[in-house]
């Protein structure tokens, strides 16, 4: 067989790569991975970003509406609260916790939960079982209830929080992967694997991995999205972060009173959730094209 | 068909058994009473007092926890239920349409304003909700679960048939206003709900319209209707009943959520107040009565899904 | 498009809602906290006195609100002695009682119903005297109880109150809200049922309104008195409704769950003045926001420091940022209105460099951290505690001293105040009766725990000896002589920092008509007209 090293070098490109040009084609997607990148810029250069430090009060401009409207100044673009504090410097401080706590709660939940997962599908009998009577009874408490028996057990807490978040988003996670890789279990070309020898791990790594990509990323999408959610509920409710850290739901929280007075106040930290929603899911779903049609 | 009935049964009473322990863990460092006897012993009295129905009194009122924790929790359950039927009415449809659609300006529209619900914090839209009544100008209640004006009597503890039950005093008004309060709340929930059901009826539709028996219907040439109506429908249904059944512990933490935010008298409220209160107790019991509803609805929607779905009960009986 | 039809479905219903609190027979009052108990002989917060004193109540004089003159209540009039040792009413004939699901009167009031009432308070050897007792100090109101030494019941409708030393303020003690006379056949009832403790959580009086019940520590519901001696109340249903936080009780005043509200949000005031839809009362009280020093601990014990400190925070800002417009910044811990007040007090001025260098004159320990102690609960005293201590964080931080702030809920700050391990706590005081006693002892004496209102653990004999003498000095010019004094003194001490006096805010849709609000007995509903709503 004839082989053309310079034409197949320009051909064959790793899947990696394949992915990425798929990705690049797709504006929104491009435009959302901008914003992923921006916000995770902004949650941890926050201190060198904001002119203003989230806790210095400036008394004589209290209640300072956005620079937009009438009375605004563009000192602080995002006006300031009832004590005088830079709206936007506290809503990217909220942003750090809440983006963050998003991300380290997916973060910690796709290892250890891919772990116990593909454990429990390579293990069969009592260690499996158990597995799933222990998920099964996780399960069925929701999150809410979680977090309150943690935070009477310990004391309310950022920390616990994210433990509570954490301990109602894992089972759906392992849930979640253990089905994508029993679904690839059953097809044939794992049985070639395994009856070439192929050891568990190997048959992870190389067999069953690169084909649950795709549902990977729809699960890791849906427990970010839910972890924002939880976090931001957990410390409205003044379940998570304690003052005077703050975070976008415990900002919602303690502006409440303010509603009627500078509603706007209410609305920022609500917009920074709805954003940072929308601009990882429409980066997850454009990842998610893109290795779907990378496969066909 | 008994063989399956006896597994679920068996996986009933394991993940009972583990709540019952968490429970009384719970319970156990609450009380925190200075008991030498070892923990079998302490389980065994727990328990035997659970079944008699002395799960404990509360601190706050007096009044059995067992009682208040069911009254509340049927209040969250009637919340969660009418959102359920408003969202499913809307959401099945455009779930359909995209699905049906899929990649098409209309997949794209009806995806979007999904993922708008889906992005939105369920407590922030309804501190929004309380403020929306006001300033459009109607007159819609945004606290409680009933107005005050009515005493109506606990009876089933779902406040909408208790208040049609006390309609030989207040005829409909009770009733009305009953579901004049739950219309916020209800819209809060189904905006999260709704965007839920979308996105797995949409996935379950595209699913179905790519397996082969739907080509070979299409290939006997049925219009695309009755396609829908007489394959996709059946068959599309038991993936998105699965999942919605994972995510009724979602859908509860968001309905108490939402319910402290209006301050209507469920669940929500009544942990969050009895935590304020130092009444800690409340907790084991919401632990018992939550978790044993979604194990027992859990369960009874898997033997349903069994029913109606023969390639899921084949596949039952291969897995074993 | 589904949220548009969600939305057009909920304007429809709302289109056809009728709110049931249109009705004009029904009256919904939302409240901040619920009562303590139906008695305000025994509790005196604010929640109890607006649930109680002029609804379930009637008194033997009442205070007439526009000329502040004494006017017959229970009692149509009454004499004074020559020697002003004895004052003799004569009671009002055909005053029913109650009828309640829990008790059937068999007699009109008379006599017996007032000896019974007064003597709970006064006779330590009365059955009732320890019933519901949870406090050994300020339970019954304290002055009043040492006021008089017998009453006596000349026939079934004249009493004889006797005194021991000629007292001026008899009158304007059986006026207020602790001076209500409950049934003696009431209480005869529940001493032969085996349940005294139910006479303060099951009233029976011969108010406008009849208790009917309290529901889940939230709901109070009254019914109007259909045999009410006076002219009846227009409002049939009264309701009171616990709404803890005060942004949602005006959202439900405006979306009609409420007719009347209390102490609206401070920071809405200013959007509220501007709904023409409602009405807003506010009262001066003399309620007092502090920000009060540990005297006993250094280096707060040093008068200089404390001198320093007070000047280093800006009033002004936090009166603007805390209370808005539900109270006036003060220099001193008596109100204005109070016949005690001294009008020659100085003004603390925000000083934060003078401050600074008379800090430094003390051997200021700079590295050492503040602690600001705050309750973790808003109070009639201070709609934001945490708020507060920011602001005050904030102006310590300005002159270069480091501060923490613990927040803590009630029971926990209980056990912290007592042990006594704080610097500073911000706090505040509730009065109930007209008197500059009731401001400073709690405040003031050595005798007062820091639960009872001595948070600075000020202990001087100086002021204590003032205390005393004043309360039993019969001539008016001394006791004003000696309050001023007083007052000066503790200007120059500065054991507390006085914030703010706080005013008594309510607010109503306006057709809501003849609602009257006093300061120190509470809310008057019962010549409330309701025009129904269109």
């Amino acid at each position: 067989m004839l082989i053309n090293n310079e034409f197949n070098e320009d051909k064959i490109q790793s899947p990696l790569q394949y992915t990425w040009s798929i990705f690049k084609k797709k504006s929104a997607a491009i435009v959302s991975m901008w914003g992923v990148i921006t916000l995770i810029f902004f949650a941890l250069f926050a201190d060198l970003i904001v002119a203003h430090e989230p806790s210095t009060q400036y008394a004589q401009n209290l209640l300072l509406p956005p620079y937009w409207m009438e009375g605004g100044s563009t000192d602080h673009i995002l006006g300031t609260d009832d004590l005088g504090r830079d709206s936007l410097a506290r809503l990217i401080q909220g942003l750090q916790l809440t983006l963050g706590g998003g991300i380290l709660i997916t973060f910690m939940i796709s290892l250890i939960g891919s772990v116990i997962g593909a454990s429990a599908v390579l293990t069969k009998g009592i260690k499996a079982s158990i597995l799933h009577h222990l998920l099964d009874a996780l399960l069925t408490i929701p999150t809410l209830l979680t977090a309150l028996i943690l935070i009477v057990l310990f004391g309310p807490s950022y920390e616990n929080c994210l433990l509570a978040v954490s301990l109602s988003l894992l089972p759906q996670f392992i849930r979640g992967i253990y089905i994508a890789i029993e679904n690839e279990l059953s097809k044939q070309y794992i049985i070639a694997l395994q009856l070439d020898g192929a050891t568990n791990s190997r048959l992870l790594r190389f067999g069953i991995f690169p084909n649950i990509i795709e549902p990977i990323v729809t699960l890791l999408n849906r427990i970010f999205t839910m972890a924002v959610l939880e976090i931001a509920t957990l410390g409205f409710l003044g379940f998570g972060t304690q003052l005077p850290d703050v975070e976008l739901g415990s900002l919602i929280a303690s502006s409440i009173d303010l509603i009627y007075l500078s509603p706007w106040l209410v609305f920022f930290p609500g917009i920074a959730i709805f954003l940072i929603i929308i601009i990882f899911n429409v980066f997850a779903e454009g990842l998610r094209h893109s290795v779907i049609e990378g496969e066909e | 068909m008994l063989k399956y009935l006896f597994r679920r049964l068996n996986l009933l009473l394991i993940t009972a058994f583990i709540l019952t322990v968490i429970a009384f863990m719970l319970q156990h460092w609450s009380s925190s009473s200075i008991d030498n006897r070892n923990y079998f012993m302490l389980y065994g009295d727990y328990m035997a007092n659970i079944f008699q129905g002395h799960w404990g009194i509360s601190s706050i009122d007096q009044r059995p926890l067992l009682n208040k924790g069911l009254i509340a929790f049927a209040s969250t359950l009637e919340l969660c239920f009418v959102a359920c039927i408003t969202s499913i009415i809307m959401a099945f449809p455009l779930g359909i349409l995209a699905g049906l659609k899929r990649n098409g300006v209309i997949d794209y529209a009806i995806m979007s304003i999904a993922l708008v619900g889906l992005a939105i914090p369920v407590f922030w839209l309804a501190i929004i909700m309380t403020m929306l009544p006001n300033s459009i100008g109607i007159s819609l209640p945004v606290d409680g679960n009933i107005s005050l004006v009515f005493e109506v009597p606990v009876i089933s503890g779902f406040v909408l048939i208790d208040s049609l039950l006390a309609a030989d005093q207040y005829q409909m008004r009770a009733f009305s206003d009953r579901v004049a309060h739950l219309v916020l709340p209800a819209v809060v929930l189904s905006f999260f709900l709704t965007t839920e059901i979308i996105r797995l009826t949409r996935h379950a539709i595209t699913m179905v319209m790519r397996s082969n028996y739907i080509k070979a219907a299409y290939a006997k040439g049925l219009a695309t209707k009755q396609i829908v109506l007489r394959h996709v429908l059946k068959n599309a249904l038991p993936p998105i009943i699965h999942q919605i059944r994972l995510q009724l512990s979602t859908i509860i933490s968001f309905a108490m959520t939402i319910e402290i935010v209006f301050s209507s008298g469920g669940a929500g409220v009544w942990l969050l107040t009895s935590i304020q209160e130092g009444d800690y107790l409340a907790l084991p019991t919401a632990v018992l009565i939550i978790s044993s509803f979604i194990l027992l609805s859990s369960i009874i929607i898997d033997i349903v899904l069994m029913i109606i779905s023969p390639t899921k009960r084949k596949a039952l009986y291969a897995d074993q | 498009m589904r949220i548009i039809f969600i939305l057009t479905a909920a304007l429809l219903l709302g289109g056809c809602y009728q709110n049931e609190s249109g009705l004009s027979d029904t009256l919904l009052y939302c409240t901040e906290n619920s009562p303590q108990s139906f008695n305000p002989q025994i509790s005196h917060d604010v929640s109890t006195l607006d649930a109680t004193t002029h609804q379930l109540y009637n008194r033997l004089i009442k205070i007439d609100p526009t000329s502040n003159r004494f006017i017959p209540d229970l009692a149509t009039h009454w004499q004074e002695s020559e020697d002003k040792l004895s004052y003799t009413f004569f009671l009002r004939r055909n005053v029913n009682f109650h009828q309640t699901d829990y008790f059937s009167p068999t007699r009109y009031f008379n006599a017996d119903d007032v000896i019974f009432s007064f003597n709970r308070m006064l006779n330590k050897n009365h059955p009732f005297h320890s019933v519901n007792r949870v406090s050994d100090t300020f339970f019954f109101n304290h002055p009043f109880t040492d006021l008089v030494s017998d009453i006596i019941k000349i026939d079934a409708y004249t009493v004889k109150f006797v005194l021991d030393s000629p007292d001026a303020t008899l009158l304007a003690n059986l006026a207020a809200h602790y001076a209500v006379i409950h049934s003696q056949e009431y209480a005869h009832t529940l001493l032969s049922r085996g349940h005294p403790e139910k006479i303060d959580f099951y009233p029976v009086g011969t108010g406008p309104y009849k208790f009917k019940n309290f529901q889940s520590s939230r709901v109070t519901r009254y019914l109007a008195h259909d045999l009410y001696w006076g002219e009846k109340a227009a409002v049939k249903n009264l309701i009171y409704d616990v709404t803890a936080n005060n942004t949602k009780r005006y959202t439900k005043l405006l979306s009609g769950e409420c007719d009347v509200i209390t102490y609206p949000a401070a920071s809405q005031l200013s959007k509220i003045s501007k709904n023409t839809d409602v009405v807003i009362s506010s009262q001066p009280t003399a309620n007092i926001a502090l920000w009060s020093f540990n005297t006993s601990r250094e280096p707060f014990d040093q008068v200089e420091v404390r001198r320093a400190l007070s000047n280093a925070v800006d009033q002004k800002t936090i009166v603007d940022a805390v209370f808005f417009e539900s109270a006036n910044a003060t220099d001193t811990l008596l109100a204005k209105q109070s016949w005690a007040f001294n009008p020659r007090s100085t003004h603390i001025d925000y000083q934060p460099d003078d401050s600074l260098t008379s800090l430094k004159e003390t051997d200021y320990d700079f590295t050492k951290k503040l602690t600001i102690l705050t309750p973790s609960d808003n109070s009639v005293f201070n709609p934001n505690f945490h708020k507060t201590a920011e602001l005050i964080q904030a102006n310590l931080f300005d002159i270069g001293i480091d501060s923490e702030i613990i927040s803590l809920s009630h029971a926990e700050l209980e056990k912290h105040l007592l042990s006594g391990d704080y610097d500073t706590f911000i706090t505040g005081i509730n009065i109930h009766i007209n008197d500059p006693d009731n401001l400073f002892r709690p405040l003031l004496s050595c005798d007062s725990t820091v639960l009872e209102g001595n948070s600075s653990r000020w202990c001087s004999p100086q002021v204590q000896q003032l205390l005393d003498s004043t309360l039993i000095e019969s001539s008016f010019i001394k006791r004003v002589k000696n309050y001023y004094q007083l007052q000066k003194i503790i200007q120059e001490q500065r054991p507390y920092f006085p914030i703010a006096h706080v005013l008594r805010m309510d607010a109503f849709n306006k057709n809501i008509s003849g609602l009257l609000v006093n300061p120190l007995t509470g809310i008057n509903f019962q010549n409330v007209r309701k025009i129904e709503a269109q």
